[in-house]
């Protein structure tokens, strides 16, 4: 090594800045904080206790009504719905037996953006996913943004969930998609959580994107509630990639 | 599942060299820990088949080094990650904030894969055999870069009287 090669090495060891936090397995695994989340389900579980009646009816006749009318994510109101325990199979997937995994990026002329979701049974036993799953998109904080949810769009299928039987290594997909910010980005979406259907079942969480360094195609946008970049499209969980797509 | 425990563990011993070889990278602690942040993310589903291998730190240092440039390749990577500045003040009261601006604006100026190489031969003290795996090049590549890095750092105007006349 001669001596400008030192002088920089030395340079680099010398004068590169301690972190100012480190990272833990937590911050990887889990990002949101243990005291956050229990306030999330407190408040989440209060909210729909106050409002178990009008939204019971209300869900009951979109979903009568409409079909695969969306359904509202938004932990601020409250009014996610999920299906009763009774409902769900004995043999449903945990959060403890799959972990998030990531597909291909969609990203067409549509000003639609996606990212495919690949859940894959890391247990030892067959379990099943069922209906769809409850997303959160999250800030580089955090913070929930508050987007509004559907369940079909340009990208994403219409078609009726069906159950997924995952054998132990198999995987289930899953396709988040959201039209562009045509007024502007607010705030880039960083992460996201995956609560299972079954409130017992638990949630996964990760990075909302494969390769994204905290910056995403999903962006909340500077439009306000109405803007129709603020709206997210779910599918439900699918055995094939193609599945969750609008054909 | 991977093995939990051991992941913390390897977190706990390496984050503090990621996260600074990411600064390094990067040029501020936001990007920089979004990029181990992304790294770990992308390690954890294979952390069963990485932690057998021979050197997990060097499968992750790829990864991140993979994360970073295809971060840079992207448009969305004009995004330029600010912090609360009450925060960065009080962590980085002790070290010398001159001489990590000046740093950071030298290095700015590097191409994305000559600054890659720079970090990597002479931050992390990677051979340049090794150097050349973790990037994708040829060793003569690593060579050339890192020559072309030194030069250009020889001449950066922020690095002016740190680099001594006589090794010039």
């Amino acid at each position: 090594m001669g001596p400008l090669e030192r002088r920089v090495s030395d340079l680099l060891h010398e004068h590169t800045p301690q972190p100012p936090a480190l990272l833990t397995v937590d911050d990887v695994l889990d990002p949101h904080p243990a005291t956050d989340r229990r306030a999330r389900v407190h408040t989440v579980a209060a909210a729909a206790l106050a409002a178990a009646v009008v939204l019971a009816i209300a869900v009951a006749g979109m979903i009568l009504t409409l079909g695969h009318r969306p359904s509202n994510q938004s932990p601020e109101s409250g009014n996610t719905p999920r299906p009763s325990s009774s409902a769900v199979p004995a043999s449903a997937c945990a959060a403890a037996d799959l972990a998030l995994g990531y597909g291909e990026r969609l990203s067409g002329a549509t000003g639609e953006h996606g990212v495919r979701y690949v859940l894959t049974n890391t247990s030892a036993h067959t379990c099943t996913l069922t209906g769809y799953p409850i997303v959160h998109l999250l800030d580089r904080h955090g913070r929930e943004l508050p987007f509004r949810y559907v369940h079909a769009s340009q990208y994403v299928t219409s078609k009726t969930p069906r159950t997924v039987h995952l054998a132990p290594g198999h995987s289930a997909y899953l396709l988040v998609a959201k039209y562009r910010c045509d007024v502007g980005d607010r705030d880039a979406v960083t992460t996201i959580r995956i609560d299972l259907p079954n409130p017992s079942s638990g949630s996964l969480a990760g990075r909302s994107s494969p390769d994204g360094s905290g910056i995403s195609t999903m962006t909340y946008c500077t439009g306000g509630t109405d803007d129709p970049g603020q709206l997210v499209s779910v599918s439900p969980f699918a055995s094939s990639p193609g599945a969750t797509s609008a054909r | 599942m991977p093995d939990r425990d051991g992941f913390a563990a390897f977190i706990g011993l390496h984050t503090r060299e990621l996260q600074r070889t990411a600064w390094l990278l990067c040029g501020d602690w936001q990007s920089a820990q979004d990029l181990v942040q992304s790294t770990f993310v992308a390690v954890w589903p294979r952390w069963e088949t990485v932690s057998k291998a021979d050197s997990p730190i060097a499968y992750v240092r790829r990864v991140l080094v993979n994360v970073h440039l295809r971060g840079r390749r992207r448009r969305w990577s004009g995004e330029i990650a600010t912090g609360d500045v009450p925060q960065l003040a009080a962590a980085e009261a002790d070290c010398d904030v001159d001489m990590k601006v000046a740093l950071a604006a030298a290095l700015s100026a590097l191409p994305a894969r000559q600054r890659v190489v720079l970090v990597l031969r002479y931050f992390a003290d990677l051979a340049e055999p090794d150097v050349a795996r973790l990037v994708g090049c040829s060793v003569s590549t690593v060579k050339k870069d890192a020559a072309k890095a030194l030069s250009t750092l020889r001449t950066a105007p922020a690095l002016t009287g740190l680099l001594h006349n006589e090794v010039l």
